[in-house]
C-alpha cells in the first residue's frame, strides 16, 4: 500500500510538472513575441525632444529682423502635474535606483511620498522665480487642461502624458541655474534650453513679421510635415500664426532633436536638433521705416476726428519684389501679449489690421486706369475718342453721377477748365474725369469691366502666401447674384458707371493697387514676391499666370499718368512732382467715397418669454457673451457708434489713394520705363483728397527711392531673388 | 558493511548532482544580477554595463586579493556561496548521528522551533531583543550579521515531529486520529500567521497531507479534511486576509487584463516575470546578457522569489525545464530512499523532506508563471537566502541519513495496511 501511494504521489507530481511545463511553453514559446513586444515597450521610454532653434527673418540686405534668442524653460513631467499613479511609480523607481531611497523600499511607499515632494517643489519654484504660487498653479492647470483636451480629441493616450512639458518659459539665466541646481534632483523637473523670439527694432514691419502661437489641432492636422516625428508640428509647439512666421513656417521651423532613454535612464539614441533656415524678405527695412514714418505723418496731419490708419506698398517692377509693405498704426512686438486686449478693442484705429494686404477699400479713381485699358483693348474707344465732361451724367439728375470737379464747384466741368472739345483718354486720366469713364464703363458693361479688373489682379491674392492677404472683391455677375450673399441681385446699368470709377462693390487692397501700378509700368501683371528661403525659392503660390497687356494702350495710360503728376492741372501736380532732375513720378490719384465704419452696435435681444433688452457691443458674439444662459435671440441691431464722427452737414471724407511708378526722366513719354522702376501705392484712410494727402506721401517715398537708393543703378540685394528666370516673366 | 561515507558516495551522486546543479545555477544567476545590496552600479557583474558605477561604491584600488575577489564576484554571490558551504557543513553535521537518534529529539526540536516562533509573536506585544521588524513583518531572529528565519527550520522540525508521531500508530486511519497531527501542524501555522508569512505557512500543509497520505490515512478522511479546509477558504479570503493578500490572489485571475494601471501596480511583478520568461524564448538571451539581468528593478525580487524567471530569461525554455528535471531527480531519489528503507520513521522522514523541497519548488515556479498567487517563497537551493538554504540542506542531510542507514528491522514493512484504500 505504501508503494502504491508513493506511485500515486509520483503520478500527482508528474501531472503538476506537466502542467507547469505546458504553461512555460505557452509563455516562452507560444507567446514569446507578445512578451518581447511588452519588453520593448517598457524598455524604450518615451522620447524626449530638444526644441530646434527657429530660423531668423532677415530683410533684403540680410539685416536680422527677428531671431530666436536662447533662453530657458522650466519643464515639469505631465505625470507629476497630474499626479498620475503610473508615473509616480516610475519616478519612485528612478529615485530608488539613484539611491535616494533604500534599495528595499517599496515603490508604492516611495510613490506615496512623491505628491508631497511635488508640492514642495512648487513652493520652491515659486520662491526661485518670484512668481506667486497661484500663478504657478494656474500655469500647471493650463497645461493639464491642454493635455486633457488633446487626449479627448485623440480619444487615446497622447504622448504628452509621458513627457516633460514647459510650465515656465523664458526664465533668466541665473534663475534657470538656481532652479537646475536645486530642483533638478526631482526627475519630473528639468530646465530645458528653449528660446525666445526677439524682434530687433522692427516694429515698422510688425504686421508683416507676424506672430508665433501654440499649434492648434487643426493646424497640426494640416501640417505639410505631418507624420514626420522630428519635423512635424506637435501639440504644444509654437508655430507661425501670422505674417512671415506663417508663410515661412516650414523653413523656419527646423527639426527637433530627440533623446531616447532606456529603462536604466541611460541615453540609448540621440538625434541633435537642426536649426531652422532663415527667411529672406524682399523688404528693405530702412525703406519700410521711412514709409511708415511718412504714413504716420500723413495721418497725423488729418483732423483728429478722422485719424485712423494708412498703408503703403512699394514694389520693384522688374522682379515684383515687395520692398515695403507698411501698415499704420503699428504695435509693439514685445508688448503684444500685454496690450492685446487694448489693441483688439481699438475699433477706431484697428492697430492689429495688416492694412497693406488685409484691408479692402473702394479703389476709387485709381481704377480708371484699368477702365481705360479695358475700353481701349475691347475697342469700345480709341485713344482719340472724346467725351464731353458735362458735369453730371444723366441730364435729368444733376445731383447723381457727377464729375468730381462739378461736385466741388457746381457748374464747372472739365470742358470748361481743360478742353471744350471734350476729354480723350490721356486727359481724362490727367483730370480724372468721371464723365469720361462713366461713358467708357457704359460701353464696356459691368461684366467686361470685372474681367479687366481681374486681369489686373483684383479679386485675387497677389501670391505672397500671407494668411492675412485678402482677395478683395470683383463684383462679377456670378458674385453679385450668389444666393449666399445677404442681398443677391443682378448687374444694373448704374453698376458699370460705378465700377468704372472704382466705386460700388469693387474693393482692392493696397498691395493689389501697387501691383496694378507695377503692371502699368512693366506692361504685364505678375504675382509679387515677398520672401525667399535659403535656396532662393520664393514663398507663396502664384494665384494666376502672368498677364500681359497691349503696349500701345498702356502708352496712352502712362502718358496720362505722367500728366497727372508732371503737368499743371494734373490731379497730383500740386503735390507730387519729384525734385529730382533724373527721375519723375507717374501716377493716378484716387479719392474713394466711403461710409462710416461702425464701431459698435446696439443689439436688441429677446428671450423666449418676450422680455427684451438692448445692449451695446462690437459684434454679435460679444453681445451674446454678456448674458448667462438662457441666451437671448438678437432680433435687431442698429449702429450705435460710428467712425469718423461727422460735423453737421459734412460728408464722410474719402479714402485718399495714390498709385504710381518712378521712371528716369529720359524715358520717352509713355514708353515702358527702363532700368530700376518702382511701383507704389499709398492709402490714407479718410484722408479726403488723393492728390493732396496721398500724393505727398508718394512723392516722399519716390524721392527717397530714387535719390537715396538709386533707382537707376541696381543695388545688390540678398542675391537670392536675382535669378533671371525667376524674375523675368514678360 | 562499508563505512557511512562510502555508502554516501555510492548512493549520493544521484542526489548530489541535481543539488549541485541547482546551487550552481543559483550562484550563476546571483552573480549575473549582483549589484551589491545597497545601491545600483556597485561593482559586480559590471563589465557588461556601460555606465560607470557611482564613485562612492567604487572599491578602493588598493584592495587586498580577497576583497578584490569579493567585489569581482559580488557581495550577494559571495554571501550565497558562504551559505552554501555552511549548508553543506550542516548537512554533514546532520549525517553524523543516526537519524533515529535525531528522531529521539524530534519533539524537543519541534518545541524549540515553536518557542522561537512564539518569540516573534511575542515581539508584537513586548519588544523582544534580536527581533527586527521589516516591512511590518517579524520573520527574523538576528544576532549581528547572522540572522535566521525560524519558520524555515519549523518545516524540518514539523517533519521530524510528524514522522515521530505517525511512525508506529494506526490511529490516523480513523477520522479522529487525524486530529493530533493536524494540531501539530496548525500550531506553527497559527504562529507563522502572526508574522505574517503566508507562503511558508501554506507550505506546511502539503507536508502534512503527503505524509498522512503515504502513511496510509484513508483517502476519504483526507478528502473530508481538505474539503472542510477548502470550505473555509472563502471566509478566510473575505475576512482573514489583508487587502494586499487578496490582491495577490486577484492577480491570478486578472493577469490577462488590459488595464495598464493595474498591470503597473498590482499585476506588475507577475507581468514583469512573464516578460522575463517570454523574452527568454527557447534558449534564452544567454548568460548575463538579457535586459532583466542588466537592469535592476525590471524584476522585483529577482534574487529570491523570482529567480526562476531570471533562469528562464537567460537560458530559455530549455534551461527552465532542466531546472524542473533537477527537482524531479531529487524527488526520485527521495522516493527511492523511502522505498528502500523499511523503518517507518525513516520512510516518513524521507517523504516529508521530498515533499517539503518539491512542493516549495513547484509552488515557486507556479507563482512565477502565473499559476499560483505570489507569496514570498524561495526556490530551494537556487534563491538567495541563508535560512532557507540551511533548512533545505538539513532536510537533505536527514534524507541522506535515512539513505545510508537502513536498519535491518525484523518486522513487516510499515504502513502496509491490509484494508487499504
Amino acid at each position: 500500500m505504501f508503494q502504491k501511494r508513493l506511485t500515486w504521489f509520483w503520478v500527482f507530481l508528474s501531472l503538476m510538472t506537466l502542467v507547469i511545463v505546458a504553461r512555460l511553453a505557452q509563455i516562452q514559446i507560444a507567446e514569446a513575441a507578445h512578451y518581447q513586444a511588452l519588453a520593448e515597450r517598457i524598455l524604450t521610454r518615451r522620447p524626449e525632444y530638444i526644441p530646434a532653434r527657429r530660423g531668423a527673418i532677415r530683410d533684403r540686405h540680410g539685416v536680422v529682423l527677428v531671431r530666436d534668442e536662447p533662453g530657458y524653460d522650466v519643464s515639469v513631467h505631465y505625470g507629476a502635474l497630474a499626479l498620475r499613479e503610473d508615473y509616480l511609480l516610475q519616478a519612485a523607481r528612478a529615485l530608488r535606483e539613484r539611491g535616494d531611497y533604500a534599495a528595499d523600499a517599496k515603490l508604492r511607499d516611495i510613490a506615496g511620498q512623491l505628491p508631497d515632494q511635488i508640492e514642495s517643489m512648487w513652493g520652491r519654484l515659486a520662491a526661485l522665480t518670484n512668481l506667486p504660487r497661484a500663478e504657478l498653479e494656474q500655469r500647471a492647470d493650463r497645461v493639464r487642461v491642454r493635455v486633457s483636451r488633446w487626449r479627448a480629441a485623440a480619444q487615446q493616450p497622447v504622448r504628452e502624458e509621458y513627457q516633460l512639458l514647459p510650465v515656465i518659459e523664458n526664465v533668466p539665466h541665473e534663475t534657470a541655474l538656481a532652479i537646475a541646481l536645486e530642483l533638478e534632483r526631482y526627475p519630473w523637473l528639468r530646465v530645458v534650453p528653449g528660446s525666445r523670439r526677439v524682434a530687433l527694432d522692427t516694429d515698422a514691419a510688425v504686421h508683416l513679421l507676424g506672430r508665433l502661437g501654440a499649434a492648434s489641432p487643426e493646424r497640426i492636422a494640416a501640417d505639410p510635415l505631418r507624420g514626420d516625428e522630428l519635423g512635424g508640428l506637435r501639440p504644444g509647439d509654437l508655430c507661425g500664426l501670422s505674417g512671415i512666421e506663417y508663410v515661412g513656417e516650414v523653413a523656419l521651423r527646423g527639426r527637433r532633436g530627440r533623446i531616447i532613454l532606456d529603462y536604466g535612464w541611460r541615453e540609448r539614441e540621440r538625434t541633435d536638433p537642426v536649426a531652422g533656415h532663415d527667411v529672406h524678405l524682399t523688404i528693405d527695412m530702412e525703406l519700410q521705416r521711412r514709409v511708415l514714418a511718412l504714413l504716420e505723418k500723413a495721418v497725423n496731419e488729418l483732423r483728429p476726428e478722422v485719424r485712423a490708419g494708412a498703408a503703403a506698398v512699394v514694389i520693384d517692377v522688374a522682379t515684383r519684389e515687395v520692398l515695403a509693405l507698411a501698415s499704420y498704426p503699428i504695435y509693439n512686438y514685445e508688448r503684444f501679449n500685454d496690450e492685446y486686449d487694448r489693441l483688439r478693442a481699438d475699433a477706431r484705429h484697428l492697430p492689429l489690421s495688416f492694412r497693406a494686404v488685409q484691408a479692402q477699400y473702394a479703389p476709387g479713381s485709381i481704377c480708371k486706369a484699368i477702365t481705360l485699358i479695358g475700353g481701349l483693348s475691347e475697342g469700345v474707344i480709341t485713344p482719340q475718342t472724346h467725351f464731353h465732361c458735362t458735369g453730371y451724367l444723366l441730364p435729368n439728375q444733376p445731383d447723381r453721377f457727377r464729375c468730381w470737379i462739378y461736385n466741388l464747384n457746381p457748374g464747372i466741368t472739365h470742358d470748361m477748365t481743360d478742353n471744350p472739345a471734350g476729354q480723350d483718354g490721356e486727359s481724362a486720366v490727367r483730370n480724372s474725369c468721371n464723365i469720361y469713364f462713366f461713358r467708357v464703363g457704359e460701353r464696356l458693361g459691368a461684366e467686361r469691366l470685372c474681367e479687366w479688373f481681374t486681369r489686373f489682379g483684383l479679386g485675387r491674392t497677389q501670391g505672397t502666401g500671407l494668411i492675412e492677404e485678402t482677395e478683395g472683391i470683383v463684383p462679377t455677375e456670378a458674385w453679385l447674384s450668389d444666393p449666399r450673399r445677404p442681398a443677391p441681385r443682378h448687374h444694373q446699368n448704374a453698376d458699370a458707371w460705378n465700377y468704372a470709377i472704382g466705386q460700388g462693390e469693387v474693393t482692392t487692397t493696397p498691395l493689389q493697387a501697387a501691383n496694378v501700378a507695377a503692371t502699368i509700368a512693366g506692361g504685364y501683371w505678375a504675382p509679387v514676391r515677398l520672401a525667399y528661403d535659403d535656396t532662393g525659392h520664393a514663398f507663396g503660390a502664384p494665384p494666376a499666370p502672368p498677364q500681359s497687356f497691349d503696349e500701345a494702350h498702356l502708352q496712352v495710360l502712362r502718358r496720362g499718368m505722367w500728366r497727372v503728376v508732371n503737368e499743371p492741372g494734373g490731379t497730383a501736380h500740386r503735390w507730387a512732382p519729384l525734385a529730382s532732375r533724373d527721375y519723375e513720378l507717374c501716377g493716378k490719384t484716387g479719392s474713394a467715397q466711403t461710409v462710416q465704419r461702425v464701431i459698435n452696435w446696439r443689439f436688441t435681444c429677446e428671450w423666449p418669454d418676450g422680455r427684451r433688452e438692448e445692449v451695446v457691443a462690437a459684434s454679435k458674439p460679444e453681445a451674446l457673451a454678456l448674458f448667462d444662459d438662457p441666451k437671448p435671440e438678437i432680433v435687431a441691431r442698429h449702429a450705435n457708434e460710428r467712425f469718423p464722427v461727422l460735423l453737421a452737414g459734412e460728408t464722410v471724407p474719402a479714402h485718399a489713394w495714390f498709385i504710381g511708378f518712378t521712371q528716369p526722366t529720359s524715358t520717352p513719354r509713355g514708353h515702358r520705363p527702363a532700368g530700376r522702376v518702382y511701383a507704389l501705392s499709398v492709402l490714407v484712410e479718410f484722408g479726403g483728397s488723393g492728390g493732396a494727402v496721398a500724393g505727398p506721401v508718394a512723392k516722399a517715398i519716390a524721392e527717397y527711392l530714387v535719390e537715396e537708393r538709386g533707382a537707376g543703378s541696381r543695388e545688390q540685394g540678398t542675391g537670392n531673388g536675382e535669378q533671371p528666370q525667376e524674375r523675368d516673366r514678360r | 558493511m562499508s563505512p557511512p561515507f562510502l555508502r554516501l558516495t555510492r548512493l549520493g551522486w544521484s542526489l548530489a548532482l541535481p543539488v549541485l546543479f541547482l546551487s550552481a545555477v543559483g550562484l550563476a544567476c546571483l552573480h549575473a544580477t549582483d549589484r551589491g545590496l545597497s545601491s545600483s552600479g556597485a561593482p559586480g557583474a559590471a563589465d557588461q554595463r556601460s555606465a560607470p558605477p557611482p564613485a562612492s561604491d567604487t572599491p578602493p584600488s588598493d584592495l587586498g586579493g580577497g576583497l578584490r575577489l569579493y567585489y569581482a564576484l559580488g557581495p550577494l554571490t559571495v554571501r550565497q556561496a558562504l551559505y552554501l558551504l555552511t549548508g553543506v557543513l550542516l548537512m554533514g553535521l546532520v549525517l553524523w548521528p543516526s537519524y533515529q537518534k535525531i528522531g529521539w529529539y524530534a519533539y524537543p526540536l519541534y518545541g524549540l522551533a515553536i518557542v522561537l516562533l512564539a518569540l516573534l509573536v511575542l515581539d508584537r506585544f513586548v519588544d523582544v531583543p534580536l527581533v527586527p521588524v521589516s516591512r511590518a513583518t517579524r520573520r527574523w531572529i538576528r544576532a549581528g550579521p547572522v540572522g535566521i528565519q525560524p519558520s524555515e527550520f519549523m518545516k524540518v522540525a514539523l517533519i521530524l515531529a510528524l514522522a515521530r508521531y505517525l511512525r508506529f500508530r494506526h490511529s490516523y486511519r480513523r477520522l479522529g486520529g487525524l486530529i493530533p497531527p493536524l494540531l501539530l501542524t496548525l500550531l506553527p501555522m497559527v504562529l507563522i500567521l502572526f508574522q505574517p508569512d503566508l507562503g511558508t505557512l501554506l507550505m506546511l500543509l502539503p507536508v502534512l497531507f503527503a505524509m498522512l497520505f503515504v502513511a496510509g490515512a484513508r483517502l476519504r478522511h483526507l478528502l473530508l479534511v481538505i474539503v472542510l479546509g477548502g470550505a473555509t477558504l472563502p471566509l478566510f479570503y473575505l475576512y482573514g486576509m489583508k487587502d494586499y493578500q487578496r490582491a495577490r490572489i486577484q492577480v491570478l485571475f486578472r493577469q490577462g487584463t488590459a488595464d495598464e494601471a493595474w498591470q503597473q501596480d498590482e499585476g506588475y511583478q507577475l507581468r514583469q516575470s512573464k516578460i522575463a520568461l517570454g523574452t527568454g524564448g527557447w534558449t534564452g538571451t544567454g548568460y548575463g546578457t538579457g535586459i532583466f539581468v542588466q537592469y535592476e528593478d525590471l524584476l522585483p525580487e529577482e534574487h529570491n522569489d523570482f529567480i526562476f524567471a531570471i533562469i528562464g530569461h537567460q537560458w530559455g525554455f530549455v534551461g527552465a525545464v532542466l531546472v524542473i528535471l533537477a527537482y524531479a531527480l531529487i524527488v526520485l531519489f527521495g522516493l527511492e530512499v523511502a522505498t528502500l528503507t523499511n523503518d517507518p520513521f525513516g520512510r516518513l522522514l524521507a517523504v516529508g523532506v521530498v515533499v517539503m523541497i518539491v512542493a516549495q519548488a513547484l509552488l515557486n515556479i507556479c507563482m512565477t508563471i502565473g499559476l499560483a498567487p505570489i507569496t514570498g517563497m524561495t526556490l530551494p537551493f537556487v534563491s538567495a537566502g541563508g535560512s532557507s538554504l540551511w533548512a533545505n540542506f538539513i532536510a537533505l542531510g536527514l534524507l541522506l541519513n535515512v539513505a545510508q542507514r537502513r536498519p535491518l528491522l525484523i518486522a513487516r514493512p510499515p504502513f502496509e495496511h491490509a484494508n487499504g484504500d
